[in-house]
């Protein structure tokens, strides 16, 4: 749960500032573990540099299609499903990189992989795992975190 | 005015290109590439003025492409932006130490990319063609 997981405050606040900065939209933690239908679209990044971990993503395909369309609609007229794809590409991409901003120390720079697109269910792919969860317009989303170099900093 | 966009996605070489075009380049010629090593290939043949990259890209990386322009005599001088998904204040600052003209952070709106545009290049700002 995202209350009681390691950084949970942090990527709250993470999830919280990048969501309103681009689709002007709220973010609260998820009161259970959402599950997801089939329909629901997921996304992995690998962290290469300093530490080695890997942030998955999976998200209502409703909460994608809103948010693309608030994002995206006003410049590009039409979001299609290449589209959707792309958004949440960039969106765990920009997840990513702020949370990693906001736990290494400030001098650290990292380098991030290319996401890649998952299909579900939506599971920690190695313990041990992180996971968040959360609720924008009723709809859900869900990050998880796993990468035993990277998590021993949670412990610190 | 030539500008080049590079990015692996060709959603994001899409939206920049629109806002481009609502930030007042409409005129611009603009060329497309999918990494870095694509975009030196075209560069090469067809210099531009202005050259707005990814950072994060397959076969060769925004920062690669940035070191590549600056190490060349011939390109040394073209005004590299850095677009990026990443939120890295390190990386910002390593980029800006590299030559880059500035680092914009995804998502790009046509209102931030011509203020920074217009703030990083006034004189060419004021008739952006």
């Amino acid at each position: 749960m995202s209350e009681t997981t390691p950084w949970g405050e942090e990527m709250l606040e993470v999830v919280s500032e990048i969501m309103e900065n681009t689709a002007f939209t709220e973010v609260r933690p998820a009161p259970q573990e959402p599950l997801y239908d089939q329909s629901a679209k997921g996304v992995s990044l690998l962290i290469h540099d300093p530490v080695q971990a890997e942030f998955q993503m999976f998200m209502d395909h409703a909460l994608l299609k809103y948010l693309a369309e608030m994002v995206y609609g006003p410049v590009l007229g039409e979001v299609d499903e290449e589209v959707e794809g792309d958004f949440l590409a960039e969106l765990l991409n920009t997840i990513a990189g702020r949370f990693l901003a906001t736990v290494l120390p400030p001098e650290q720079s990292f380098r991030l992989g290319l996401p890649e697109k998952l299909s579900g269910p939506f599971t920690c792919p190695a313990p041990p795992c992180l996971s968040w969860s959360f609720v924008i317009e009723e709809m859900n989303f869900s990050l998880s975190l796993h990468g035993e170099t990277l998590l021993s900093l949670a412990e610190e | 005015m030539r500008i080049a966009i590079v990015d692996d996605s060709g959603t994001a070489r899409m939206f920049i290109r629109r806002c481009l075009e609502i930030a007042g380049f409409r005129e611009a010629e603009i060329i497309e590439a999918e990494h870095g090593r694509d975009a030196l290939e075209k560069i090469r043949r067809e210099p531009v003025d202005l050259l707005l990259t990814d950072l994060t890209m397959p076969v060769m990386d925004g920062e690669t492409l940035l070191k590549w322009i600056k190490a060349n005599p011939r390109m040394a001088d073209l005004p590299v932006l850095i677009i990026t998904s990443a939120g890295n204040p390190a990386k910002e600052q390593e980029l800006l130490a590299l030559g880059a003209l500035g680092v914009l952070n995804k998502p790009v709106s046509p209102a931030r990319l011509n203020q920074l545009l217009h703030d990083l290049r006034p004189a060419e700002g004021e008739n952006h063609e």
